[in-house]
């Protein structure tokens, strides 16, 4: 029998037949905004992210405060099709708004950069492999601050 | 792994929020069954999207409804079959957030096969299959087959496949600039290649392709079994004249290749 019950607001508590030890799954992801100075915002998905995460990532994706949107995507560990989606819609509200957007997303996140490569969404948003490359190429297209 | 089929069932409520749930039972059937980190990935992918679409599009929202996911692990193979007894797919003059705009191809691209079907007793379940890689960690070589020139066919042979063969022939043929007179040579060719017998093909169906040679065009039939190219021509003879229909082509040849028996007939516009 496996009993699956709600745990806080981020994790499920996942108890298994006895013979194997209770075990606490990180199911759900985090995201969280960052600012970078006053010229770029930072939104940093870590862990899974789908349909169940969205609205929390759309809302971080939309306090910009209007200005240049970095989304770090280098330790999120799954991204779904409603997550593409949440940040296409983001990247086309900067670009109506004449505002940078770029995505971070390592090597090391693979099966996140697999999606974005398989999806063609690896040169469209466009995806560098460093925050810090993306940071400089948010920078470079609006002119140092 | 294990040759023998390992398979896990989850029946959940069809909610965002167990979406997760739904990779986490996967990431502990790829532990059980020892796969490795690039299947799981793509498994988990597929049911997540798969789940979604039910989660998104089957019930209506104010309907609570079931998904239910069977993954079968088989001979270097999973499974993934996941259903919903929803409303099943329906065009939407505009999708909402979540869309099957993403998320489909996305299963078609990281699935080696899928499937979408309505069960009889209502729903849609979607099927899609992952080989799993070798114990050396590589994966599959995938062949694709060659695009072909203009379009490839394979009928039952008889009265079905007449018109088939005639139309897609006319198409080509306009977007070739054949006269209305040559048109009509081409059909009556296509008449005869459709009277062919089954049993004179590899696959007992008519397998007729259309191709631009040039300015002409041609009709590339077969795999024939042994022969059956010949004995294709042989029936082309209009009785007691000894004159054939190919006569209205610009060139008839059999071609003996690797891939079977093809009988060749250019036509010119």
């Amino acid at each position: 029998m496996i009993r699956l019950g709600r745990r806080g607001h981020k994790h499920e508590r996942v108890e298994i037949r006895p013979g194997y030890a209770a075990r606490d799954v990180d199911v759900v992801g985090e995201v969280r905004n960052e600012s970078a100075g006053d010229r770029v915002e930072i939104v940093v998905l870590t862990g899974e992210h789908d349909l169940g995460t969205v609205p929390r990532v759309r809302e971080a994706l939309a306090a910009n405060g209007g200005k240049a949107l970095l989304v770090d995507l280098c330790a999120a560990t799954f991204v779904d099709s409603s997550i593409l989606g949440a940040l296409l819609e983001a990247r086309r509200t900067a670009l109506e708004e004449s505002r940078a957007f770029a995505v971070a997303c390592s090597g090391e996140a693979e099966p996140v950069r697999r999606v974005l490569e398989v999806t063609g969404l690896a040169d469209e948003l466009p995806v560098h492999p460093t925050r810090e490359a993306a940071m400089a190429a948010l920078e470079a297209s609006q002119g140092s601050p | 792994m294990s040759t023998q089929a390992t398979e896990l069932r989850l029946g959940l409520a069809a909610r965002a929020e167990n979406l997760a749930l739904v990779r986490q039972a996967l990431a502990g059937f790829a532990d059980a069954i020892a796969i490795g980190d690039g299947a799981l990935a793509d498994l988990k992918q597929i049911a997540t999207e798969a789940c979604m679409n039910a989660v998104v599009h089957a019930y209506p929202d104010d309907e609570e409804g079931r998904v239910d996911l069977v993954a079968i692990a088989s001979g270097g193979t999973v499974e993934l079959r996941v259903r919903d007894w929803g409303v099943g797919f329906r065009p939407r003059p505009a999708e909402p957030e979540g869309s099957l705009r993403l998320g489909l191809p996305l299963i078609a691209t990281v699935a080696d096969s899928f499937e979408i079907a309505s069960p009889a007793d209502g729903g849609t379940v979607l099927v899609a299959r992952v080989r799993l890689a070798d114990a050396d960690g590589n994966g599959e070589v995938h062949t694709r087959p060659d695009v072909p020139r203009e379009a490839e066919m394979a009928i039952t042979a008889g009265s079905s496949a007449r018109p088939v063969i005639a139309r897609v022939f006319a198409i080509a043929a306009t977007r070739a600039g054949f006269s209305l007179e040559r048109m009509s040579d081409g059909v009556l060719l296509g008449d005869a290649i459709a009277a062919g017998e089954a049993s004179d093909f590899a696959d007992s169906r008519v397998g007729v392709s259309i191709e631009e040679c040039g300015p002409n065009l041609c009709f590339r039939v077969g795999p024939f079994v042994e022969g059956g190219a010949q004995r294709m021509l042989d029936r082309m003879k209009l009785p007691g004249l000894g004159v054939s229909i190919t006569k209205l082509a610009d060139r008839v040849e059999v071609e003996a290749g690797e891939d079977g028996e093809h009988l060749e007939i250019e036509i010119s516009p």
